[in-house]
């Protein structure tokens, strides 16, 4: 029997789910991942946008009571191939995410973990853009580095 | 017919004096949250550390910075100047990539705290050996450094925290120091 993953893991996949959704339909070509390592293996061709969950921040949602009222600050590099390229697809991701988009419990069944399955359980919205700007790694040649951005954005789940 | 006038509320010399008294307990709340975003973010590097021999040399490189022009006050953290001078690395361990060693595929001499890399844990991050560029052994980075995004963490960590900090402190009269 599936078992749903945690709450941060749901809110990583669920933004995941929506920028590729989005990505593939308006801007094919564009690899959406979720580490490091991902984007820089040779397989991975630019654009590229990793996005990944940096931080969550637990406060009390009100005196007396354990409920947690919790924040996460998602992080997320964009690879561009071009400085235009950079800002349009900045801009893209920023516009898309202002909306709000579904968040989603996932989970698999045990031992597959090829196939994730959905289910709606609310809406993530940002509540703060944290930072929007360009990254420059200096006069290094790696082609990958070359257009960078950078959006984070804290994000609340009701 | 008598008029006569009376002056209600405050005279302008004394509202001066209380606006300069609530401006010094903002600079004091001002002041307080900049020392603390500077010890969250020396927190976020020292976490995000995983070779052993850290010399903590970005962390000390990080300080706060008080402007007080009068009626112009401003705290800040950080000097760009001052990071590029003492800890040159600052930009990349934040948002990662490969150095440019890496990138142009060129070989250094070094070793992990005298030791010859071990080619079996190439790419697998599970060194914890500091690097010395010692001239020991040739070494060519292959894999782009890790974002740790201390800056990002912490400007999260100041709009979720500053109210705490500013309230709290800036009843407080004095100078903190460093």
């Amino acid at each position: 029997m599936a078992t749903y993953f945690r709450e941060a893991r749901n809110v990583e996949l669920s933004l995941l789910y929506y920028l590729e959704t989005n990505l593939t339909a308006d801007w094919s070509g564009t690899s959406v991942v979720k580490t490091f390592k991902q984007v820089y293996a040779k397989d991975t061709a630019l654009p590229i946008v990793c996005a990944r969950l940096s931080d969550t921040t637990n406060s009390r949602l009100e005196v007396g009571a354990n409920t947690l009222d919790r924040r996460f600050l998602v992080i997320i590099d964009i690879f561009a191939k071009s400085d235009a390229m950079r800002l349009d697809i900045a801009d893209y991701i920023v516009d898309k995410l202002k909306d709000g988009w579904t968040y989603y419990l996932h989970s698999h069944v045990s031992g597959d973990n090829t196939q994730l399955d959905r289910a709606d359980d609310g809406r993530c919205t940002v509540e703060q853009f944290v930072s929007d700007s360009r990254i420059d790694t200096g006069e290094n040649f790696d082609v990958k580095d070359q257009y960078r951005h950078n959006v984070s954005v804290r994000i609340k789940v009701s | 017919m008598k008029v006569e006038i009376q002056r209600i509320g405050m005279t302008p010399e004394k509202f001066d004096q209380e606006i300069k008294m609530k401006f010094i307990t903002i600079k004091n709340g001002l002041e307080a949250l900049g020392k603390a975003t500077r010890d969250q973010m020396r927190f976020y590097l020292t976490d995000s550390i995983t070779r052993d021999g850290s010399t903590g040399n970005l962390g000390k490189s990080i300080n706060y910075y008080v402007e007080d022009f009068g009626e112009v006050f401003s705290v800040g953290v950080g000097s760009i100047p001052e990071l590029n001078r003492q800890a040159p690395y600052w930009y990349i361990i934040n948002y990662g990539g490969y150095t440019t060693i890496s990138a142009r595929g060129l070989t250094i001499y070094g070793s992990f705290n005298g030791n010859q890399p071990d080619s079996a844990l190439k790419g697998t991050g599970v060194g914890t050996q500091r690097f010395r560029e010692d001239g020991k052994f040739p070494m060519t980075p292959e894999f782009p450094i890790a974002a740790k995004n201390y800056i990002e963490k912490t400007t999260n960590w100041v709009s979720t925290v500053w109210k705490v900090h500013f309230f709290n402190f800036s009843g407080k009269t004095g100078v903190f120091t460093t």
